[in-house]
């Protein structure tokens, strides 16, 4: 009865082109005015992540690191979250065999809520888990044209999500292709994936369709098996000379079984994962100097677990109890008998229908502007954690802007602040965010700033109630009580920074120092309860603060003719932590206290990539991972580990419209005992074997 | 160097009274001015490199100081040298008719347009002459030629300012043995549907620089559809080249200013009349190698393909 309690107290209390082609266009720079002679210039690669605004990585206010189609193609992975193991400061992890988290600067369990990630800038977060799901992302590797991740807080642009850090995944136009590609592969653990895709066009339109379907049978220790299939359409329309509709549509289908590795006995439950999006986004060049977009968006998910009698779930859970007379007996003594309890919290339906504004101006040659509004409506039926509730809706309304001064030749200014306003509480906040950037030469920068960030409590943590009632209508255990009065987290953060290119582009180096200070951070506190079934319940409030402190280091460099080699290291000290409430709690004895997150980040992360093309058609690519011991929040403490992946490809063309490659990948190349999250999700060596086959 | 001779010639207190002069008569100071559109520093080095191939003296300023202190223009007979459009159309506007004017590091429909804007003010053309820093189409259809010796129909696509040229494009395009492609863009016209057909019938496609809208839109979807229709594009800048053109030929800064102070090395002294506007007279070739890996292309270096352009285009 405890250990039912707890497993499922432990998900409640985790609930929780030619590269930039989209910007290198002839004149995004400061220059404003009619074509001039300055449109020959510059050779920097254009952001728009940081603020919106088209800026030149040396005039961003923030540390960008770009992940380009060379560095994807380069990578020994499967799925596009492994991708964001080679960024200084991040950390990607297996926490089961087909889940993942990414997360910033550590500090997070299994479902990060601390950064956002967005796909052509709009959010896939889910305001109902607080987090992301990374297996109903629905895209293909091939369909990204590359990636923006913004080290550091990026409130003032998108808002609270974006709380330490922000991604964007940027797809591929359906301009930049044409024909059909396939994609073949299977390996260690039944895995089989199959793609297919095809961009054409029309007189009129340019669309891409991809198609995939990925299943493995999970690891040997739990057999947790995921099985995706997935679609998605992209159509490219440009009406006039300004104006461009881009439209894409997904769907998405997960079905796996999740469950989390704590323990080798652990019972994974199936569960079924829906989703799908629209998305449309108009862009206008008004003129030389000034720019429109709109965007709409919709996001649902719906996600299904097996819902148990309390009888059934006392027999799957319990290794004592095996049979269905001594289960009966023993909710029946509770009272429980029949009540329907979902085996895990994070289950529920949620709806998220976005709109946005946004205005660039060039007013002056030194004068940048952007401005623009938002407002998104979520709703959301979750009947285990927000228990008597039909359904929950929120509204969010954003104001957010940012202005770049270029003071002189060398020096940039950018000041930018994001309000925002939530329903589900009382507050309303402006994020605002000061960075001043000194160009020492064209090509490289310090940069110096300051943000004041807050994260808004989310649908979900806002709303968070869970009780599980007996037969008579009485509450049994009570698991959450909500908290009206939830404030944002709050985040201070100061950072020196420093980005230099060579003159040849083949060396380019970007460090950040940092200092960042939460306070408010929103964790589950702990209370005894008086008559429920284990004595206590718990209520997420404003009670964690830490400190963390460190430096992201980057390297990009091109040794010599055809070689690519790319070094992330981070460096973090964290100090804080939160107290749980009094101890002991007569179930559990892990909870209450105080709860120290020292160490919820590892110390050193270490990434390395080296890419060498050996002849025309002969490639290969290594990458070295490493991260030191980290206790992670659920998770638990993990030892240090070191890992070799490899990939090895051949490029063949088999006729003259086709191109065939063939890749053989090996992830943890020298097998080592090792893991990353769950103590009992061990990272096994996995092989696969992979065919490609591209029209010319 | 007369005035040098003169001064070793004088007694000390003449020279003194000479230096006096000197201080109060600013005209008798033979320095060329220099106006910069902006402070920055790619107009600084073309300055510098006009001084460099330059034996006289240079005040080099910037417009908005120009702005401030008008006096600066108080009556020199030597050339004005203007860098950038901004600076140019201000001269235009404001520089004594009487005197010279040599724009530099502007693009050729720039100062076509300025010219015809503001030439109603000047009664003699031959007092204003530019140096441009875009190519003249010969260069670019040389290249063209070289890059892909079989090509036969080479495609453009023109807006509003650069229709006039596309009588001189056919003509240059039938001398290195090309049929000329083109279409128009206007406003109004949907650019993917128009480029598509187009830059599918070209062996090689040549977009030529217009208004900064133009260009920013265009060059967008110029680059994907010649990508994807395995068309090689010939840039008009070194960012062209970048986000993905196969090769463009190129005039830097130093190049410009280079052939700014040689200008001013040789017609600053007599008082005649200016030649006509010139294109660069110095140039590089820039290559994309991936972009002409993708598209099978071989090509040899940059400097043999800057050797083998001028060669064709003497």
């Amino acid at each position: 009865m405890n250990q039912l309690i707890r497993r499922v107290k432990r998900h409640r209390s985790t609930c929780i082109f030619g590269g930039l082609l989209t910007a290198s266009t002839a004149a995004a720079d400061m220059t404003g005015g009619l074509f001039s002679e300055l449109d020959y210039l510059t050779d920097i690669p254009q952001v728009v992540s940081a603020t919106r605004l088209p800026q030149q990585l040396t005039q961003a206010p923030a540390a960008i690191t770009i992940i380009d189609r060379a560095m994807i193609d380069a990578a020994p992975v499967l799925r596009v979250e492994d991708l964001f193991r080679l960024v200084p400061g991040m950390q990607s992890l297996s926490v089961t065999r087909n889940t993942s988290m990414v997360t910033y600067h550590g500090v997070a369990d299994n479902f990060p809520d601390n950064l956002e990630v967005m796909v052509d800038g709009r959010s896939i977060y889910l305001p109902f888990l607080s987090t992301v799901d990374w297996s109903g992302l629905g895209l293909s590797l091939d369909d990204i044209d590359h990636i923006e991740v913004v080290r550091g807080s990026n409130v003032p642009a998108y808002g609270s999500n974006a709380f330490l850090g922000a991604i964007n995944i940027v797809t591929r136009s359906p301009l930049a292709e044409a024909g059909s590609s396939a994609r073949l592969l299977a390996g260690s653990q039944q895995e089989r994936q199959f793609e297919a895709r095809h961009a054409g066009y029309s007189e009129d339109l340019d669309y891409r369709l991809t198609t995939g379907y990925r299943s493995n049978e999970g690891s040997a220790l739990f057999e947790d098996s995921q099985t995706i299939r997935f679609a998605n359409l992209s159509v490219a329309f440009t009406p006039t000379l300004q104006d461009t509709l881009d439209l894409q549509l997904g769907i998405n289908q997960t079905e796996m079984l999740v469950g989390s590795a704590v323990s080798a006995d652990e019972q994974f439950v199936p569960a079924d994962i829906q989703s799908n999006y629209q998305y449309l986004r108009w862009g206008r060049e008004l003129d030389a100097d000034r720019a429109l977009q709109l965007t709409l968006s919709r996001n649902l998910i719906d996600l299904s677990m097996p819902e148990f009698k309390a009888e059934e779930l006392i027999l799957r859970e319990f290794a004592q109890v095996n049979d269905m007379e001594t289960a009966l007996q023993l909710a029946r003594l509770q009272g429980i008998d029949g009540v329907a309890i979902w085996s895990d919290s994070a289950m529920g339906r949620a709806t998220t229908t976005e709109f946005e504004l946004q205005y660039t101006q060039h007013l002056t040659p030194q004068l940048g502007l952007m401005a623009g509004a938002g407002y998104r409506w979520e709703t959301v039926n979750s009947p285990m954690q927000l228990t008597g509730e039909q359904r929950i809706n929120e509204e969010r309304s954003t104001l957010f802007s940012n202005i770049q001064w270029q003071y002189n030749e060398q020096l940039v200014w950018n000041l930018g602040g994001m309000l925002e306003h939530f329903s589900a509480t009382q507050y309303t906040r402006l994020s605002p965010r000061l960075a001043l950037n000194y160009l020492l030469t064209e090509r490289s920068a310090l940069r110096a700033s300051y943000t004041r960030a807050y994260r808004m409590p989310s649908l979900l943590e806002a709303n968070l109630k869970s009780t599980i009632y007996n037969r008579d209508g009485q509450p049994w255990n009570v698991l959450t009580v909500n908290n009206p009065n939830l404030k944002p987290e709050q985040l201070d953060s100061y950072e020196l920074g420093s980005y230099w290119r060579s003159d040849s582009g083949q060396l380019e180096l970007d460090l950040r120092l940092y200092y960042e200070q939460i306070s408010d951070g929103m964790r589950d506190r702990f209370y005894l309860h008086p008559v429920d079934h284990d004595g206590y319940y718990s209520r997420k409030e404003n009670i964690a603060s830490w400190r963390n402190r460190g430096l992201d280091l980057q390297l990009k460099l091109q040794p010599w003719q055809n070689a690519m080699l790319w070094l992330a290291y981070g460096y973090q000290d964290v100090k804080g932590g939160y107290f749980e409430g009094i101890q002991p709690f007569p179930a559990d004895a892990t909870r209450g206290g105080v709860q120290q997150l020292d160490s919820a980040a590892p110390a050193h992360t270490v990434s390395l990539l080296y890419n060498q093309q050996l002849d025309p058609t002969w490639r290969y690519s290594v990458a070295n991972y490493f991260m030191s011991d980290t206790n992670w929040p659920e998770g638990g403490a993990r030892s240090s580990f070191w890992r070799t992946d490899l990939k090895v490809s051949h490029q063949l063309v088999a006729s003259s419209k086709w191109l065939v490659e063939s890749s053989v990948l090996v992830q943890n190349l020298f097998d080592r005992d090792y893991a990353e999250f769950y103590p009992f999700n061990k990272f096994d060596r996995r092989a696969y074997l992979q065919f490609a086959v591209k029209a010319r | 160097m007369w005035l040098k001779r003169f001064i070793d010639g004088l007694h000390p207190w003449q020279g003194l009274v000479f230096w006096l002069l000197l201080l109060v008569v600013p005209e008798l100071q033979a320095r060329n001015l220099v106006v910069l559109s902006q402070d920055r520093a790619i107009y600084r080095d073309v300055a510098r490199e006009v001084a460099q191939h330059y034996s006289g003296s240079l005040q080099v300023t910037t417009m908005s100081q120009l702005k401030a202190a008008p006096n600066l223009l108080a009556s020199r007979t030597d050339i004005t040298v203007a860098v950038g459009a901004a600076a140019t159309e201000y001269l235009l506007q404001v520089l004594p008719v009487s005197r010279r004017l040599l724009a530099t590091f502007l693009p050729e429909s720039s100062w076509r347009r300025l010219s015809e804007q503001y030439g109603s003010r000047w009664p003699r053309r031959d007092r204003l002459s530019a140096i441009y820093v875009d190519q003249p189409l010969e260069r670019q259809l040389a290249l063209a030629r070289l890059i892909m010796p079989a090509a036969r129909t080479v495609g453009t696509v023109v807006g509003q300012a650069t229709q006039p040229r596309l009588g001189k494009l056919a003509e240059v395009a039938r001398k290195y043995q090309f049929e000329l492609v083109h279409r128009s863009l206007a406003q109004l016209d949907n650019p993917v549907k128009r480029l598509q057909p187009l830059i599918q019938r070209s062996d090689i496609f040549i977009p030529l620089p217009d208004q900064a809208v133009f260009n920013r839109t265009t060059a967008k979807w110029i680059l994907y559809i010649a990508y994807r229709q395995r068309v090689p594009l010939i840039g008009f800048s070194r960012k062209y080249v970048e986000a993905g053109a196969v090769a463009a030929v190129y005039s830097s800064p130093q190049q410009l200013g280079r052939q700014g102070g040689e200008f001013l090395q040789r017609y600053n002294v007599s008082a005649g009349p200016l030649p006509k506007a010139q294109f660069p007279r110095y140039y590089s070739v820039i290559s994309n190698r991936v972009a002409a890996r993708s598209l099978q292309l071989l090509l040899p270096s940059d400097a043999e393909l800057s050797r083998q352009l001028k060669e064709q285009v003497r």
